[in-house]
């Protein structure tokens, strides 16, 4: 049903340029990409929105090319994954900076209620992939498959991502005292 | 065992995380920022430039100065022409258009 709507108003934005339909697609849509940017910048709240305004002014620029293959969602953290990777790519082509510099500048200090615990901080033990694969999966609640399909990765080698992710997350967890919510 | 334990531990973690962002304008100014938006924009301004040159045209006698430029253009021809007529320029033309008439007709029978 949820599908249904959204391919109603593609096909409005399609035939009738409807900018009010694509409107309610970026209303609905506008916090997951906001937060899937949030987390890849390690948390520069201006930074996310401006790359998540990209990615919806390219999926609306290119939104005669979404084919119904795979669910509207999905195609737009396609385009939102490859909006952010440009972006890495642009940042390291200028300023020559490895990708834990790019994380250090891009990352602020995030309050945790109860936990005390940065999720951001967190987040920066981890390769740009890893990140991308972990927050899609426990955050997004997005499939191995789904994630596959956004990243354009094998779904054996976004295992062996979410695997070191995980590994690497829960030990940093552990090591700073977090045990779960109790 | 292990495995499903760091499982547990992150999503556990992840879903004091997992907040709905508010929209605070985001959805108006990526609205403001569509290409159409820009487009249309430009339309507007090119119908109106348009316009002002129309109203100009007319408000000073545009019309009147063209037809009396391109009668004085034609006249001037008419007058050169006839001085400087050669008539080995005109068999050139009239059998380059006899050829292209024929094969014209050829080519559709």
């Amino acid at each position: 049903m949820n599908q249904l709507n959204d391919i109603s108003l593609v096909a409005q934005v399609v035939v009738f340029k409807n900018t009010r339909a694509f409107d309610q697609l970026v209303q609905k849509y506008q916090s997951p990409i906001r937060r899937f940017f949030l987390h890849q910048t390690c948390g520069d709240s201006e930074l996310s929105d401006d790359l998540a305004q990209d990615t919806f002014i390219k999926a609306y620029t290119s939104i005669a090319t979404f084919k119904n293959l795979s669910s509207f969602s999905t195609w737009l953290y396609r385009i939102a994954y490859n909006v952010f990777y440009d972006y890495i790519r642009s940042r390291k082509e200028t300023a020559d900076l490895d990708a834990r510099e790019v994380d250090a500048m891009n990352s602020t200090e995030q309050e945790n209620v109860g936990q005390q615990m940065d999720v951001y901080q967190s987040l920066k033990m981890l390769k740009e992939v890893e990140r991308t694969c972990i927050t899609l999966f426990y955050m997004e609640d997005v499939s191995i498959d789904k994630i596959a399909g956004i990243t354009g990765i094998p779904s054996g080698t976004v295992k062996s991502h979410l695997s070191r992710g995980k590994e690497k997350l829960a030990t940093y967890l552990k090591q700073n005292g977090y045990d779960g919510i109790k | 065992m292990m495995e499903s334990n760091d499982d547990k531990l992150l999503r556990e973690f992840f879903a004091t995380e997992k907040k709905e962002i508010a929209d605070n304008g985001f959805s108006r100014r990526v609205m403001r920022h569509l290409p159409s938006r820009v487009n249309r924009l430009a339309q507007i301004w090119a119908v109106f430039v348009s316009l002002v040159a129309l109203i100009l045209f007319f408000a000073f006698d545009g019309l009147q100065a063209v037809i009396s430029t391109l009668r004085d253009v034609f006249v001037s021809m008419v007058q050169s022409s006839a001085t400087n007529i050669d008539p080995k320029s005109l068999i050139i033309v009239a059998v380059v258009l006899v050829f292209l008439g024929v094969r014209k007709a050829w080519s559709l029978a």
